[in-house]
């Protein structure tokens, strides 16, 4: 083991000698009972340092990603302020066990993402079959028919993928929401990563801890492998909506790992159904798009023809089978919050599997028996209308008065299509550096997955931290901060039977199992749905680029 | 990929704007300096005839006194010509080129952007501004520095030096012209030349004062001096010197970088060079030197306008598109494994091509 930076004097409190996680289950210490050996080292480490040396390293940290850019970008007036993400030193750890259930968890939800999507804008078997009603799916806003009968290679949709998960009391992992559009946030994982490194070598050093700094050759192995099958050495450009977007250092970012240029719509024209970019020697062939613009501003053409932001005629181009889009339009229709409630049937019907990752345990009020459930226990659950974006509507019952919950029920009962309920999720906590020491604060986890021909899972992720106690709301705009998530190697003489007693083998795990557990949570938490309703505005986390918008 | 157009333009106009900066804080540094020790210290009126900025000053400012002049010129947010709006300007371009440059050099625009804008007024007053300025001057030269240390030598180095260098000349030439601005208001004499303290200003003002004396000794004779400043081609800030370099950038887009380079733009080019071998020949230059200056900065004018037109506006016609070809493989010929690129080897490099259009310099690297 390295030397420590400062030793912790005696006189003082251990860092983590009032850290007291109850009720809810610790990243770090697992269920308190029976902690994981890796754990256990990684926490006896913690316990040596001194805090104040912790402090100030903290910020010295924060200001060199300030002065390295690594920024997102508010605007005012006439100025544009950069701001970091609040970053916390202590890490998330997750054992090799845990990685080995959310890496296949996340696989097998892309690729029945990507199989549902080629399915609906195709033959629409599980349309036809009813497994997922139609109406929902035509009707839907994100919905493209644009896209019906488009054939795309490797059959891909969804290339980069990030899958929200939550972890209850339980100490189970949650599909909380599957983000197809263009979920951001991974260049953080990396510099966060590149941070600890530089700035805290004693904490990191030794754990053997899983690399993520190839991301960047990944993500362009795997859009390569999904250009368009005729061409040639594929030319791959990022499409960006330019400086104003509040995630531009991530394009950045992304753009000098892949070693591609960075464009913007104005840097691109279609001529002839071909894709081209303006370069100095005059236009020159493009054949794979990773952008960073929504569906909405992709195309005036096709889409909003305000959009400033796009290309006029790509879809032409995707369509004509010139071009590969990254990803494909059209797969908002598949994150969707109405949608989300039967991915578990969406996962059997196309895999034959139970899902490896269970989603929080949805009643479809579409349903007779969901329905029915919903307006038993509504003081219970959440209530949210799947139509309403940005958290409108929503009806949390152990906070709701009773008139809002008779109102909430007619509202059901009128229009059940429009409505799910969830139980509250716990989530869980990890050991963070606040003002008065080391505290429990409530994380959620982004794992990054890319798809070519197969899907590739970044050995880590976004963890995001609601600084603010007893605050599940992980948004920077609202207190939110970051995290360094660390995957843990197998310890080379090290046993793992240990470390795997917390969670299911991939593969095995039972949803109805998970389902019980959930509901039998306690119900104290009203924040966990403003959670994900606020997430639009997250610098780091959006599924929307809001810059993208004010910008057009 | 080629550069893209726009990067090729923002690479541009961040060599221009730093120079510009970088160029005027020498100005009102050298000013200060040699405002001091004068009898009645000269107003900095003449700031704003050099750069035609008299009726955008007047909206703003009552009088042209040195403290509304300086602050005009320094770190003023409205006055587009101020150090503060070229730094920030600057830090456009960068932030745009974000992905190719180095990180170092986006950390250190951040720097020398917020040491301007976060200028106290203290700063400015005629006690510290000697030392302010200087130090904008210095964050000018570190971020010069770190481009040449740090970017990447294909065309778009080229085009920033290209920025750069036209900027540079164009600074000189007004920087000749100083003696012209003050008799405009009245405050140089009728001697327009003799003033032999205000030459020996204006080789501080451009570093050029110690180089001038390696070359020339005896008593400093203005007209040496102007045309030291004009023709000296040692003298990284002459106009010939920029001229040169400006020539040799261009050559390098055509035979190091593949990139056409259209006759009109190679006119432009040898009619400014024209234009100062021209003037060399005229012993009664410095007489006429207003008359050059103006020619001088209206030919960079149109030179910077045809590379506009040559590289930063791509023309998008279905012709264009079908001359448009997949590009070649880009596999360096030291890589192992790969692909020799044996259409890169030097032989190529001396292989002169003028004026070929983009179908024909995308066939030739593609062999």
């Amino acid at each position: 083991m390295p030397q420590l930076s400062a030793t912790r004097d005696p006189s003082k409190p251990a860092l983590l000698s009032n850290y007291e996680h109850d009720p809810y289950y610790c990243e770090l210490m697992g269920d308190g009972v029976e902690r994981r050996p890796r754990l256990l080292e990684f926490w006896q480490r913690l316990e040596q340092l001194p805090f104040d040396d912790l402090s100030v390293r903290a910020a010295d940290a924060l200001h060199d990603l300030y002065e390295r850019g690594v920024t997102f970008t508010v605007y005012s007036d006439r100025d544009a302020i950069d701001r970091t993400l609040p970053f916390d030193v202590i890490p998330r750890v997750l054992t090799p066990g845990e990685w080995q259930t959310i890496e296949s968890g996340v696989k097998q939800r892309v690729a029945a993402l990507n199989l549902f999507l080629g399915d609906i804008y195709g033959p629409q078997k599980i349309l036809d079959d009813g497994v997922v009603p139609r109406d929902l799916i035509e009707s839907n806003s994100n919905f493209r028919p644009e896209m019906k009968g488009v054939a795309l290679p490797c059959g891909t949709y969804v290339h980069i993928a990030g899958i929200d998960l939550v972890r209850g009391s339980d100490g189970e992992f949650y599909v909380l929401e599957d983000n197809a559009r263009t979920p951001s946030g991974v260049s953080y994982v990396v510099e966060n990563r590149h941070l600890m490194q530089r700035a805290f070598p004693d904490l990191i050093e030794g754990f053997n801890v899983r690399d993520v700094s190839d991301y960047g050759q990944k993500l362009r192995e795997k859009l390569i492998e999904a250009a368009p099958v005729n061409s040639d050495n594929p030319q791959l450009v990022l499409l960006s909506p330019g400086v104003f977007n509040s995630a531009y250092y991530e394009h950045i970012y992304l753009a000098r790992e892949m070693g591609v240029a960075l464009v913007e719509g104005r840097d691109l024209v279609v001529v002839d159904k071909r894709l081209f970019a303006k370069t100095i020697t005059g236009l020159q062939r493009v054949d794979v798009v990773y952008r960073r613009v929504d569906d909405d501003y992709l195309d005036p053409r096709a889409f909003n023809p305000d959009s400033m932001l796009g290309v006029p005629g790509i879809m032409d181009c995707l369509k004509a089978g010139t071009v590969s889009i990254a990803n494909a339009p059209g797969t908002g229709v598949a994150d969707d919050k109405a949608v989300y409630a039967y991915m578990p049937k969406v996962i059997k019907y196309y895999l034959g599997e139970e899902p490896i990752l269970a989603n929080v345990k949805t009643h479809i009020c579409r349903e007779k028996e969901g329905l029915a459930y919903t307006l038993e226990h509504m003081e219970e659950l959440v209530v949210k209308p799947v139509g309403e974006s940005g958290g409108y509507g929503i009806v949390i019952g152990p906070k709701a008065s009773k008139k809002e919950l008779d109102d909430c029920r007619a509202a059901v009962k009128a229009r059940p299509e429009n409505f799910i309920a969830q139980p509250m999720v716990q989530l869980s906590v990890c050991p963070t550096l606040t003002e008065d020491g080391v505290a429990p604060r409530h994380v959620d986890l982004r794992p990054f997955a890319v798809t070519g021909k197969e899907t590739w899972v970044l050995p880590g992720g976004l963890t995001r931290v609601a600084l603010r106690k007893g605050s599940i709301i992980v948004n920077s705009s609202q207190g939110g901060g970051t995290k360094d998530t660390w995957v843990l190697y197998e310890s080379p003489g090290q046993p793992q039977s240990q470390g795997q007693t917390q969670v299911q083998p991939s593969g095995g795990h039972s949803q109805s199992q998970s389902q019980s557990q959930s509901q039998s949570q306690s119900q104290t938490q009203s924040q966990s749905l403003s959670k994900s309703q606020s997430r639009s505005q997250d610098a780091a986390g959006s599924t929307n680029d809001d810059q993208a918008r004010g910008n057009k | 990929m080629n550069l893209l157009a726009r990067q090729a333009e923002s690479l541009f106009w961040l060599g221009r704007y730093i120079e510009r900066a970088s160029s005027l804080a020498r100005i009102i540094m050298v000013q200060t300096a040699f405002d001091r020790g004068r009898a009645n210290g000269s107003s900095w009126g003449w700031l704003l005839a050099l750069y035609d900025e008299s009726n955008d000053f007047h909206k703003r400012y009552d009088e042209a006194s040195s403290e509304n002049v300086i602050r005009y010129f320094l770190n003023d947010p409205e006055h587009a010509g101020s150090v503060l709006r070229s730094l920030e300007a600057a830090r456009s371009n960068a932030r745009a080129l974000r992905a190719m440059i180095a990180t170092d050099f986006w950390m250190h625009s951040n720097r020398a952007y917020r040491r301007v804008k976060e200028l106290p007024d203290s700063a400015l007053n005629e006690m510290r501004l000697a030392a302010t300025s200087e130090a904008i001057q210095i964050d000018c030269y570190a971020l010069l520095g770190i481009s040449s240390s740090t970017l990447y030598r294909d065309a778009g180095w080229r085009f920033f030096q290209l920025g750069l260098e036209i900027e540079r000349a164009d600074q000189m030439s007004r920087l000749l012209d100083v003696r012209f601005a003050q008799s405009q208001i009245g405050e140089a004499d009728g001697e327009l030349i003799g003033d032999f303290a205000h030459w020996t200003m204006l080789l501080r003002a451009c570093g050029g004062h110690h180089a001038y004396r390696r070359l020339v000794s005896g008593p400093l004779q203005p007209r040496n001096v102007a045309r030291f400043l004009i023709f000296e081609k040692s003298f990284a800030r002459s106009i010939s010197h920029c001229l040169r370099s400006v020539d040799q950038s261009v050559g390098e887009l055509r035979k190091i970088c593949r990139v056409p380079t259209p006759d009109r733009l190679l006119v432009r080019i040898s009619d400014l060079k024209a234009l100062v071998k021209q003037a060399r020949k005229d012993p009664e230059l410095v007489a006429h030197l207003h008359g050059f200056n103006d020619t001088v900065q209206r030919h960079l004018a149109e030179l910077t306008q045809e590379l506009s037109s040559c590289y930063f506006e791509v023309e998008v016609a279905a012709d264009v598109a079908e001359a448009a070809t997949a590009p070649a493989s880009e596999v360096p010929d030291w890589v192992e494994n790969g692909q020799p690129a044996d259409d890169r080897d030097d032989s190529q490099d001396t292989h002169r091509v003028t004026d070929v259009d983009p179908s024909q310099s995308q066939s030739q690297s593609q062999t």
